[in-house]
């Protein structure tokens, strides 16, 4: 009895008292935040971090962690960038570089599924190698891209719904379909922590990790395009800082590095509070430095938070 | 009992493990529509030769017939593919998943093909469970229910899979009496629709009331086996110990001396409840019990390792309240832990640095670390203590399960320290080793050092204690000084039968 | 020599696994003198001791910082944060002297910032739990965020030259940075070999829970530990500011992945246990001489991630491999 209680004063996640609060705080000090323009905007610069930020929810299900995803998004703009500059039709060029991205991916999963490599320093590493793979590429410049459809993709709005918005809750209802009914979900679900129970089911851990990875990668990839087709252009360094929002929001959200806990549903809730505080933080005027710090503060306090709440509820056993 | 062919059969099998011989030559087979009961003291290896059938561990030598035909088993789902399906100790479950998706787990129903059919899963574990008379929510995480409950998911998990041949390793182990007649009356529904049932224990009036046939292995190897009516407890109990008890446990009794340890209505965060406990200087107090009755986690309070939820604990005639094993190791106390091999001992170390690494501080008050000094100390150990080991140097991973557990005994006694807590010593040792530490633990008694031992080993506990407690769900169901304690007093109050 | 000596001598390396303790510790001198070799037919001058001293100034920053770091492995942890702390003491400790701070208490506020920092690292991953790539990680960018605050997007240069002496002034013909980084090295050495306190890192990072049952005090060390890279990592971003009159946010960047690499290069395994501050030194003098080769080569300075990145996995890879095969 006492635990059903319990359970039930953990599962509002935090994120939704925090998001409240900053909504209250904002009508005092921000009010040119709830604007319409300002909120589809926010749906708009959200939109590529959602998509990344499903990825890393997935890898850190499985008790792994991408560190390497923000310059990956950026690799896939650079390569969609190259491939437009030497001709190829515009949709294939996205193509290119959203599978350029799952590579990526596929090697990270390779390295921590097949070499057992540590996730963090194997997707540290390879951060540090694609950042050379694409400053070299580039020669260190942007690359421009010109085209009528990124115009489409970035601007348009069928339904009446902004593209980029539009892309990113189809990416999260297909993912979270899989999560929920698919093996490949329950494969996630139940990676994290080594589980011997699954492996001895008979199913290939080393695929199910792999096909994480790579489908980080591949989400990674999404959202490198749907940036370059916004800034036109393709640069590695488009996504810095982005692997850092992405992690934040998927903590944030509610999913944690212990077993099983949290999921995509629960990212999105913590894409929308990190989107809403760096939004509202631009409108008032907070220079982009300190938001780094803030955002940090903030994400840290957030895991304090929900570590103590769940000492104390006796949910957790001491050390 | 029909004539018909054996379903399974085992026949030579043997398996080693670094310096274990666990099985040698062992025989064994079960009919369809039979419960054939597996019976040995604790290392006897009858749980290894139930892996093995399930597919948990592979074998060294000797080969297992499916109906006639030698089949290899690498993994238990090879094993269930075969329609043969273990439940043991070690659960194959995952915690945070619910437990519908525990049972069913990589064998969801699917609706084409594809999607998991969460709705029929729920479904058809609910009544897996109900047949067991269990009735949970299937929607909750594994997790939040307790070990007995996981245990019958567990059985649910292989009984969805339609297994021809079922293991049962101690399933009784965690059960109230209710659960085991349910239990109970489910394998005898088992064995009427003709499935081959291999109980495992070591509880005599169990097999009795369930088993159609029974074998005893002893160190490894066959000893007997016949129809259960055959054989009366007696023979069983000589069979399955075979020799007298003297030998194995050499003790001599003296006076104790004063308390050591007092514990005052501990209650011990997840685990015993209310324990009042006394051991006295020069004495072996043994607590005896299940899985489960709450000893280890008796043990960890006392060490600092687990919270003190209520009571007091007087170490020594101070009043003491353990908060980390540091603290207790400077006090005098040592813990010599149940898993020796993650809590005991550092595998990669050498000899000597593991019988050092409580002492430390000890030894280099002045943090300077000789390392001749630590070379010597190890070897004086090795040569007292008899450790088997061509040099101080070597790594302990290489050590026999004895030997090890003679380095982690160095290691406290390095400490000087005067209450040692023993779980399980003997647990996993071959016989020779086992001799030699209940020869050493009475050694230390004569030194006046204070011994608390947890065992499940109940001759073991009878032979070396000179007070037995009795453990059961967390609470002492029975204190006994060792002239009154008997088998069958011990063990009945064990598996909470009150009453004579 | 006596029995017991020479058991002794043995109990020194005996704290790796068998490949480890034979191959390995060869291994690594060995490819550093072959590194110096190919380096010497790019460069004729190579073992000329005006540059064998320009190599070790070089190298000191990430020597400092690497020591600091491998201190921190040998737990099983790891911190993510060095180089946001190197940057954000480099740039309090230049405010400070630029705003009339002497010099002495300015670096003893940097020394205690750093080592503040670490702290809050250590108690992140002990008392609240926090994995320590995670709990540095978030560190990282609060401390890079901090510099940037302090910064407000500009440099500081123009230090006075008694500050300037700590990065390019020479006690007779060796550079005071190598001095430091030496000391910093030496006596970190001993930490590790030679105390109770150091061994007992060993311990932990070995096998934790053996190591709490034997009585040793987990948090203790565990703050200690992450407190010293902290340390360290100001020590680090002092030098460097010195070395370079500037300081600006972000300038320590590079040194995390890298110490990283020097520290698994040189034989402390990322989980653990193994390892030292030799080793450590090693792969700080391969890291360091690669990039000068790459310089050398004319390669540009973008390929320089590109050859990190693939150094440390290499080397992590093979931390890995040779544990398995010695399990």
């Amino acid at each position: 009895m006492k635990n059903k209680v319990q359970l039930r004063v953990v599962s509002i996640p935090p994120v939704i008292w925090i998001v409240l609060a900053l909504f209250v705080l904002y009508s005092f000090f921000a009010p040119g935040f709830f604007s319409a323009g300002n909120l589809w905007n926010i749906g708009v610069q959200a939109a590529p971090l959602l998509v990344l930020a499903i990825g890393a929810t997935i890898v850190i299900l499985t008790e792994g962690i991408d560190l390497s995803c923000g310059i990956v998004l950026g690799f896939a703009g650079v390569g969609f960038a190259l491939l437009a500059q030497r001709g190829f039709p515009i949709w294939l060029a996205m193509l290119g570089g959203i599978l350029l991205a799952g590579v990526c991916g596929l090697v990270n999963g390779v390295m921590v599924a097949c070499l057992h490599l540590p996730p963090f320093i194997a997707t540290l590493g390879m951060a540090s190698v694609i950042t050379g793979a694409g400053l070299v590429s580039t020669e260190g410049m942007s690359i421009a891209v010109r085209d009528d459809v990124l115009e489409f993709v970035s601007n348009g709005a069928p339904l009446g719904i902004k593209m980029p918005i539009l892309i990113a809750l189809l990416i999260f209802g297909v993912v979270l379909f899989l999560m929920r009914f698919t093996a490949f979900g329950r494969n996630i679900y139940a990676l994290g922590g080594n589980s011997e129970a699954l492996r001895l089911s008979g199913a290939n851990l080393t695929a199910a990790q792999i096909a994480t990875y790579t489908v980080a990668g591949l989400l990674a990839g999404i959202a490198g395009i749907l940036v370059a087709s916004r800034t036109a252009s393709g640069h590695i360094t488009a996504g810095l800082g982005w692997d850092f929002d992405a992690i934040a929001a998927t903590i944030i959200g509610g999913t944690s590095f212990e077993e099983g806990k949290g999921g995509v549903g629960y990212t999105i809730l913590g894409v929308v509070l990190i989107a809403v505080l760096r939004n509202g933080l631009n409108v008032a005027g907070v220079p982009n430095m300190y938001q780094f710090a803030l955002i940090g503060t903030v994400v840290l306090g957030a895991i304090i938070f929900d570590i103590l709440v769940r000492r104390l509820s006796g949910a957790e056993e001491s050390r | 009992m029909v004539a018909q062919a054996p379903i399974l059969q085992a026949r030579g099998i043997s398996k080693e493990f670094p310096g274990v011989r666990a099985l040698e030559n062992v025989d064994f087979d079960v009919y369809p529509g039979e419960v054939h009961t597996l019976i040995g003291e604790n290392g006897a290896g009858k749980s290894t030769l139930g892996k093995i059938l399930m597919g948990a561990y592979t074998h060294d030598s000797g080969e297992i017939l499916l109906a006639g035909k030698p089949i290899k088993i690498n993994r238990p789902v090879e094993a269930l593919r075969h329609g043969i399906g273990g439940v043991h100790q070690e659960f194959m479950l995952v915690p945070w998943l619910n437990v519908a998706q525990n049972i069913f787990l990589n064998r969801e129903p699917r609706r084409w093909g594809i999607v998991v059919d969460h709705r029929r899963m729920h479904e058809e574990s609910r009544r897996l469970l109900d047949s067991l008379d269990v009735h949970i929510d299937t929607r909750q995480p594994l997790k939040h229910f307790a070990t007995a409950i996981q245990q019958m998911v567990e059985l649910c998990k292989v009984m969805a899979a339609n297994p021809r041949i079922l293991i049962l390793d101690e399933p009784t182990a965690v059960l109230t009496e209710r659960e085991v007649e349910c239990l109970f009356k489910r394998i005898k529904e088992m064995r009427a629709q003709g499935i081959a049932i291999i109980f495992i224990s070591h509880r005599l009036q169990e097999i009795r009331e369930i088993g159609d046939r029974v074998t005893v292995l002893r160190d490894g190897k066959n000893a007997a086996s016949g129809l259960m009516n055959d054989f009366s407890n007696d023979e069983l109990v000589r069979i399955m110990v075979g020799r007298s008890i003297s030998q194995m446990y050499p003790r001599r009794r003296r006076p104790p001396g004063e308390e050591a340890l007092r514990t005052k209505g501990l209650s011990v965060r997840g685990g015993p409840r209310n324990v009042d406990l006394v051991v006295r200087k020069g004495e072996i107090v043994g607590i005896a019990g299940l899985v489960g009755s709450g000893r280890t986690e008796l043990a960890q309070a006392i060490f600092g390792i687990r919270q003190i939820e209520q009571g007091e604990i007087t170490l020594f005639g101070d009043k003491v309240t353990p908060r980390s094993p540091a603290q207790m190791v400077r006090k005098g106390v040592g813990l010599i832990p149940e898993d020796r091999k993650f809590f005991g001992l550092t595998l990669k170390f050498s000899v000597a640095w593991n019988v050092v690494m409580a002492s430390l501080r000890l030894h280099f008050p002045h943090f300077m670390v000789n390392y001749s000094k630590v070379a010597r100390l190890a070897e004086r150990f090795v040569k007292e203590l008899r450790i088997a080991t061509p040099s101080v140097s070597r790594q302990v991973k290489y050590l026999s399960g004895g030997n090890q557990q003679k380095v982690v005994l160095a290691k406290w006694l390095d400490t000087e320290s005067k209450l040692l807590i023993f779980d399980e010593p003997t647990r996993g040792i071959d016989i020779g080793s086992k001799v030699e530490i209940h020869a050493l633990m009475d050694n230390l008694v004569q030194k006046d050092i204070a011994i608390l031992m947890i065992s499940s080993d109940l001759p073991e506990v009878l032979g070396m204690s000179d007070v037995v407690y009795v453990m059961y769900q967390g609470q002492v169901s029975g204190r006994f000084n060792h002239d009154e304690a008997t088998q069958d007093k011990v063990a009945s109050l064990m598996l909470g039968v009150s009453g004579a | 020599m006596s029995e017991a000596a020479e058991t002794a001598g043995f109990l020194h390396q005996w704290k790796g696994a068998g490949f480890k303790r034979f191959i390995g510790p060869l291994l690594r001198p060995l490819g550093l003198l072959a590194l110096c070799i190919v380096l010497s037919f790019l460069n004729e001058n190579f073992f000329t001791l005006k540059n064998i001293i320009s190599v070790l100034r070089q190298s000191t920053i990430l020597v400092v910082v690497a020591v600091g770091m491998t201190v921190v492995i040998l737990t099983a942890g790891i911190d993510l944060s060095v180089g946001g702390v190197m940057a954000l003491v480099g740039c309090l400790t230049s405010q400070l002297i630029i705003n009339g701070t002497p010099i002495v208490p300015a670096i003893a506020c940097g020394l205690a910032l750093g080592t503040l920092f670490g702290l809050l690292n250590g108690v992140l991953v002990r008392i609240f739990g926090l994995p320590p790539f995670v709990a540095t990680y978030g560190m990282m960018w609060i401390a890079n965020g901090l510099a940037m605050i302090l910064m407000q997007g500009k440099i500081i240069f123009g230090l006075p030259d008694n500050f300037l002496w700590l990065g390019s002034g020479y006690l007779s013909i060796i550079p005071i940075p190598v001095i430091l980084a030496a000391v910093v090295a030496v006596a970190f050495h001993f930490y590790l070999k030679k105390t109770v306190s150091g061994q007992e890192i060993y311990a932990l990072g070995a096998n934790r829970e053996a190591a709490r049952y034997s009585g040793i005090k987990i948090t203790k060390t565990l703050l200690l530990v992450y407190s010293l890279s902290g340390f360290t990592a100001a020590i680090a971003g002092i030098i460097m500011t010195a070395r370079l009159d500037a300081a600006q946010e972000g300038m320590g960047e590079p040194f995390m992945l890298q110490a990283i690499a020097a520290a698994v290069m040189g034989g402390s395994s990322l989980m653990g246990g193994e390892g030292g501050i030799p080793g450590t030194i090693i792969g700080a003098l391969i890291l360091t001489l690669v990039v000068n080769g790459l310089n050398l080569m004319g390669a540009p300075s973008m390929v320089h991630p590109l050859v990190t990145g693939a150094v440390i996995l290499t080397a992590v890879f093979f931390d890995v491999v040779t544990r398995k095969w010695s399990d």
